[in-house]
């Protein structure tokens, strides 16, 4: 009784993707699409930026995001983890362009970020915060810290806590216990989330326009530009293909390294 | 389960499919005899108008559409696609289907574009003619008349700045201190004010054609000062209030609806750019003939424009609406012939034909 699914996937997944696959190298100037995209400073530094900023996003959210879900595995007392859950939850919910107005409110040059650190004399005049790809790592973090945590923490629920008392009972440090006991137990969960949160990071669109405006391009802004503003759409499918590709890359190499089962299992 | 559910499912499915089927063939059979007679008999729409979204649709639906359906009994739906009026009539042709028959107010580039791609309908003679009677000069061309007109001009921060630049030499001025911004979507914009500082005149740029190599090398020496490139009039407005920015190219109008609300701003006239929107008409529309008598409507109820201008605080063709304003209003509107005569016009000929390599190398500028 799959038949129906798989025809859904067949007309709404693969069918587009193909035919965008198909369309990048058959419209305009055909493979030359291509040719075009890279010859681009503008992709070129697009491409770049959204590699750089994402990386920094998914070590600070995975960093984050794994403390975050060990630490509601650890939790027992029923306030704490409605808190933390609370905490992990909201700001999935919350739509984006709302967290990012906070944000562009926080980090603005009268901003309250730029009021305080003036009131603490850290600083004299304002800085410019907002604008720039500080603002985007920031703002973006916020954003898939709750990936993390979700992709992370089925991993975090299977591990036997009282490997660790043993370890430590047995004599072993505090980090002897953490680098050879729990992490090779985790390990599957943070690549997982690694992967998860990198994917969806190089395909942001909103939060590198609201906060890192026209300086700090997103390769989703070069595409939205070439379809809405400039109409070449040859090499806007190009640039997405281009996308797609570093999208696949990273979750089929995280998919060699733990399995399909740790990545499925973190995308819920 | 999953079979289960699919089985329970299934006569209702069947149900659905056969008045599915019965509801096309009888539309289809009706849009034939409606086609049929659509010589004889009015044509009573319904019209789909593509507007702005947000306050902007709100005011072509309580200024123009609602009268105008009382007026006429023709219904009218508003559906909102703000700046994308383009790509995706461009995809509505390819798919073979225009699901539009008007466009409010297109912006000015958009238009030129969409006139030369053939993808709306020219004026009829006769109609041109009458509202070349009834609106002001140049505001009617071959495709349509403009509405919702504003400037691009240069405004300051009057709390942040000594002395606000007072034309677009000054304000490509590095030695003018001043954290500024402009627009990112329109390179038009920004290219004909770097050539307006490098002295052309206003009153020439309609037909000027653009010295890119001289235009990109005065953009680049500014950018450094440019600290905002807005895409949108929001984030405009919000790089002001929030201090981002002290100075910049921005709406007129919407210069003057930020003093209002409490941000001390000076607009300035000079070098200014006037910039029309444009009601047109999409070719293979289903209903033509209403579409163009929702535009002679338009046209010939200069109320009704006051009305919409009051709300949105852009301005219309019919000289006439300013009987309909208070004076306060008017003179922050670009078509107040004291303000008009100060702004330059766009060569938007030049733009449609050049747009590839411009393009181009605006993006090569704005992102590389």
């Amino acid at each position: 009784m799959a038949a129906p699914l798989v025809l859904a996937i067949l007309f709404l997944v693969i069918y587009p993707l193909f035919k965008l696959v198909y369309d990048s190298l058959t419209q305009g100037d055909g493979p030359g699409n291509y040719v075009e995209a890279f010859k681009s400073s503008a992709i070129r530094k697009a491409i770049l930026m959204t590699l750089a900023q994402s990386a920094a996003v998914t070590v600070l959210s995975v960093t984050l995001g794994s403390s975050l879900a060990w630490t509601l595995r650890r939790a027992t007392r029923r306030s704490v983890t409605a808190v933390l859950w609370a905490a992990v939850l909201l700001p999935f919910w919350m739509g984006l362009v709302v967290k990012n107005y906070a944000f562009a409110l926080l980090l603005a040059r009268e901003g309250a970020v730029n009021h305080f650190l003036q009131k603490l004399g850290l600083i004299d005049q304002p800085v410019q915060l907002l604008y720039t790809a500080f603002a985007v790592v920031l703002g973006m973090t916020y954003t898939m810290i709750p990936y993390a945590v979700l992709a992370a923490y089925p991993t975090m629920t299977m591990v036997d806590v009282e490997l660790l008392n043993a370890a430590q009972g047995m004599g072993a440090s505090k980090r002897k216990t953490f680098s050879t006991v729990l992490m090779p137990l985790i390990r599957p969960g943070i690549v997982a989330s690694t992967a998860i949160v990198f994917a969806i990071s190089i395909g942001f669109y909103v939060t590198p326009v609201l906060l890192g405006g026209a300086q700090t391009p997103f390769i989703a802004t070069v595409i939205s530009d070439d379809i809405f503003t400039f109409f070449n759409y040859p090499r806007a499918a190009a640039s997405s293909v281009i996308l797609l590709v570093i999208a696949i890359s990273v979750l089929g190499l995280a998919m060699k390294a733990v399995g399909l089962k740790a990545i499925r299992g973190g995308l819920g | 389960m999953g079979s289960n559910l699919l089985r329970r499912g299934t006569p209702w499915l069947r149900t659905t499919a056969v008045a599915a089927a019965t509801a096309m063939l009888v539309a289809a059979c009706g849009g034939g005899s409606k086609q049929n007679s659509a010589a004889e008999a009015e044509d009573k729409g319904p019209l789909v108008i593509a507007s702005w979204g947000a306050y902007f649709s709100a005011a072509t639906k309580k200024n123009l559409v609602e009268p105008f359906t009382k007026e006429t009994g023709i219904q009218v739906q508003i559906v909102d696609a703000p700046g994308k009026y383009v790509a995706n009539l461009q995809s509505q042709q390819k798919a073979g289907k225009m699901q539009w028959d008007l466009l409010d107010s297109t912006s000015g580039p958009d238009a030129y574009i969409l006139a030369d791609q053939k993808l709306v309908e020219p004026l009829p003679a006769d109609l041109k003619k009458q509202f070349e009677s009834v609106l002001s000069k140049g505001s009617v061309v071959d495709f349509g008349f403009t509405f919702s007109n504003l400037g691009y001009v240069i405004a300051c921060r009057t709390d942040k700045v000594k002395e606000c630049p007072p034309d677009a030499k000054s304000f490509f001025d590095k030695s003018i201190p001043g954290r500024r911004q402009s627009v990112a979507t329109s390179p038009l914009i920004n290219l004909s004010m770097a050539e307006m500082a490098s002295g052309v005149s206003p009153k020439d740029l309609k037909t000027h054609e653009i010295n890119l190599d001289r235009a990109f090398a005065k953009l680049k020496e500014i950018k450094p000062e440019m600290k905002v490139w807005w895409q949108s009039g929001d984030q405009m407005e919000q790089a002001y209030r929030n201090g981002e920015v002290e100075m910049g190219i921005a709406y007129s109008g919407r210069a003057f609806s930020l003093n209002d609300k409490g941000t001390p701003m000076k607009v300035v006239w000079t070098d200014g750019i006037y910039n029309p929107g444009f009601w047109q008409v999409v070719k293979g529309s289903q209903h033509t003939k209403a579409a163009f008598k929702f535009l002679e409507w338009v046209a010939n109820h200069p109320e009704a424009q006051a009305g919409w201008a009051k709300d949105t605080g852009y301005s219309v063709p019919n000289p006439k609406a300013f009987d309909y304003m208070a004076d306060d209003l008017k003179t922050k509107q670009v078509d107040w012939p004291a303000n008009r005569e100060q702004l330059a016009s766009l060569n938007y000929e030049w733009y449609v034909k050049n747009q590839a390599e411009v393009n181009k190398r605006w993006q090569e500028f704005l992102r590389g």
